[in-house]
């Protein structure tokens, strides 16, 4: 800033930056997004059986590109824009309002379907531990309650797991993927290590499924930007942690996905996913695992696991709740969704309102009985990250458009040409999902069941929902839907207003 | 009472010292609060996200005329947001040792596992409960407000601690709060619109 054309050194401009985000904290922060044990061992595992390809490392690494390519467009704007941690805040400066609540509402959607999600994970694999280890039979939603409340307690606290342990967590993930990568592949299955699942062949029967489920895997690449204004240099740091997050990302999920087909075989692998007793078992990762490399491995890689997936809870509660608080300040949501709880400092509301969905839906699947990995885990985490989709292509689309008002002094590749490849290829990737989401699901093509539908109308209606509510506001209460999309900043806008002028005639 | 002695009162715990709010919520409403106390002054005016100076005059008070002196040699700094983290990041100590000085407070060390804090807990433990006591009669329409103690109100609203003020009160207290906040001078008004902020982008941000 104008700090240093004086001569004198700011005291005041020191303080504040000792206090600001180094490098290190924020690329450390990006980093703990990625959860290889998680997407491999649990996602893809199960997604090999009900989607029925082993093409996942080339998906991983096609969406890796778009993502990328989306991420130069996304960063770039990110130094612009106030409450740059939310995509519905990108969409409402680029497209407009009444589509940035729209986008907010099929955040608050995906974020909630994300995060309940992975209760089923947890309750599964954590009850798999007991039987096998303490030969207590728990059921599923037993564990999963627990965590749950957990989870309640913490985001009232305001607890977040601190990223150095987060940190320790992903390294020691990360050691064991790379064990596992190696056990794998110097046990490969008859035929030796095949490349076949880096090729489109394996790929093409169910693209779009499969890209869903990549897409999945990446969210929270999408999280460095809400240190734009935290960050020491700002430019540098946001963009370097994205980057170095779909890196880390790519790079382990794509190699043990390829590394676990190779060894189970990789004809073999659907085939192997689809019996009964392996889909029971979360599917063949774990089970290979433990043939291959023996059972400590599998013990060590399930233990990781579940803590991964405790800890991806807590972390997706606090961001939904903290989007439920953002938008009660900018009263899209009713204003107490904008206060926080005094001591700790949490944003309350939204942290309770999560809390009650996710027990609603777990109490409706532990009575219904129905499964927690495919119905719970893999259907709504997977329509979670469809609604991620949907929000990164229209936040794509936003990038364009409010660079073409004014260039703001962002280079023709970040602010145009970067941001129109992504979006074509969003737009094709959607297209591809939405045109086979039974897939997704499991169903063979043709299937007739309510969720294939569902899940797309599901994001249609709520942005439909709130495109309308943000036009009712246009026209009942201008104040406030002038602060959309400003987040915390939202009441200082709305004081813009002649309010005082009014009172003293 | 100044009024960032009066925020500090009523933000801590008046047994032990303890804060009400999380860390960042206090720095800047205390930070809000010393400026307020520079706006009731007439030294500075704030004005939509930016302060000015008025008058370079030094205030009695030791703290305001330190602080003033600082804006005044800080002239590339004129965003609220700057100054409200800068003089938040000594803010508790800075008016905590103001108070000490008359005697309302006294230091102590907790030892709390490896750590050890400062606390500064009220001499006297029916001071600080006065004040929240003062404040809530003011709110609930039992006294007339004057301009100092509707920021005060103001600033207890916008950093989370309305709801240990007005802690069994109904809608009507809570809207003449911000009927009277929303008709304080604009530059009382603008500052308390940016600490609300500030605490915002606290919690957005993920910052204590």
């Amino acid at each position: 800033m104008s700090a240093t054309s004086h001569a004198r050194p700011s005291v005041v401009s020191q303080a504040l930056a000792r206090d600001r985000l180094g490098v290190p904290s924020v690329i450390m922060f990006a980093l703990t997004a990625a959860a290889p044990l998680m997407v491999v061992g649990a996602l893809v595992s199960s997604a090999w059986g009900w989607v029925g390809v082993t093409g996942f490392p080339l998906a991983f690494v096609i969406i890796a590109v778009v993502l990328a390519l989306f991420s130069f467009g996304y960063v770039a704007m990110s130094r612009h824009i106030t409450n740059a941690g939310a995509f519905y805040s990108y969409i409402s400066q680029g497209l407009g309002r009444p589509l940035g609540v729209g986008g907010s509402l099929v955040a608050l959607l995906a974020y909630n379907l994300l995060q309940i999600g992975l209760y089923g994970a947890f309750g599964f694999f954590a009850s798999v531990i007991l039987a096998e280890k303490a030969d207590l039979t728990v059921d599923w939603w037993i564990l999963a309650l627990a965590l749950w409340l957990v989870v309640a307690v913490l985001g009232l606290l305001r607890v977040d797991v601190n990223s150095k342990v987060l940190m320790v967590l992903l390294g020691a993930e990360l050691i064991a993927v790379t064990i596992f990568d190696f056990i794998f592949l110097s046990n490969p299955a008859e035929g030796g290590v095949s490349l076949e699942p880096w090729t489109w062949g394996s790929l093409k029967d169910a693209a779009g499924p499969a890209f869903a489920v990549a897409v999945t895997a990446f969210v929270g690449f999408e999280a460095a930007p809400v240190f734009a204004e935290e960050a020491r240099s700002k430019n540098r740091t946001v963009a370097l942690a994205t980057f170095l997050g779909l890196a880390v990302m790519v790079v382990s999920y794509a190699v043990t996905s390829w590394a676990a087909a190779v060894s189970i075989g990789v004809d073999a692998t659907v085939p192997m996913a689809q019996t009964p007793e392996i889909a029971q078992a979360g599917g063949p990762f774990f089970p290979t695992l433990a043939e291959k490399g023996g059972a400590w491995a599998a013990d060590l890689g399930l233990i990781l696991l579940t803590t991964s997936i405790a800890a991806a809870a807590l972390s997706y509660h606090n961001t939904t709740a903290r989007y439920a608080f953002a938008l009660g300040r900018e009263r899209v949501l009713p204003a107490f969704f904008g206060r926080t709880r005094a001591r700790s400092g949490a944003p309350a509301a939204g942290s309770v309102f999560q809390t009650l969905i996710a027990l609603a839906v777990l109490v409706l699947f532990a009575v219904q009985g129905w499964d927690p990995m495919l119905n719970l885990f893999f259907w709504l985490g997977t329509s979670g990250g469809v609604g991620v989709l949907f929000l990164v292509f229209a936040t794509s689309l936003s990038v364009i458009f409010y660079f073409v008002k004014d260039t703001r002094g962002e280079g023709a590749w970040a602010r145009l040409i970067a941001p129109i490849l992504s979006t074509v290829a969003l737009g094709y990737i959607i297209w591809l999902v939405v045109d086979n989401f039974g897939g997704l699901l499991g169903f063979q093509p043709g299937t007739e069941n309510a969720a294939v539908w569902a899940f797309p109308a599901a994001y249609g209606a709520v942005a439909v929902i709130g495109i309308v509510w943000a036009l009712i506001l246009r026209v009942t209460n201008r104040q406030d839907y002038d602060s959309i999309g400003l987040g915390a900043r939202a009441n200082t806008a709305r004081a813009d207003a002649p309010d005082y002028a009014s009172q003293q005639s | 009472m100044l009024l960032a002695d009066d925020f500090f009162l009523i933000a801590h715990d008046d047994r032990d010292g303890r804060s009400r709010l999380s860390q960042r919520a206090v720095e800047l409403g205390l930070a809000g609060a010393m400026l307020g106390e520079l706006v009731l002054e007439q030294r500075i005016v704030c004005e939509g996200d930016r302060l000015r100076i008025i008058s370079r005059e030094p205030p009695s008070d030791p703290l305001a005329h330190t602080n003033l002196a600082t804006m005044i040699a800080e002239t590339q700094h004129r965003e609220i947001r700057t100054w409200l983290l800068f003089l938040g990041q000594t803010a508790v100590d800075a008016v905590g040792q103001r108070l000490a000085r008359v005697g309302l407070v006294e230091q102590t060390q907790v030892r709390r596992l490896l750590r050890s804090s400062t606390r500064w807990v009220a001499t006297d433990i029916n001071l600080p409960a006065g004040r929240v006591v003062r404040l809530r009669r003011l709110l609930t329409g039992h006294e007339p407000m004057r301009v100092a103690d509707t920021t005060l109100a103001g600033l207890a609203d916008a950093t989370g601690l309305s709801g240990h003020v007005l802690w069994d009160t109904d809608q009507s207290s809570v809207r003449r709060l911000q009927q009277a906040v929303s008709a304080l001078p604009p530059p009382l008004r603008d500052l308390i619109l940016q600490v609300e902020s500030a605490v915002g982008d606290a919690v957005l941000s993920q910052r204590g």
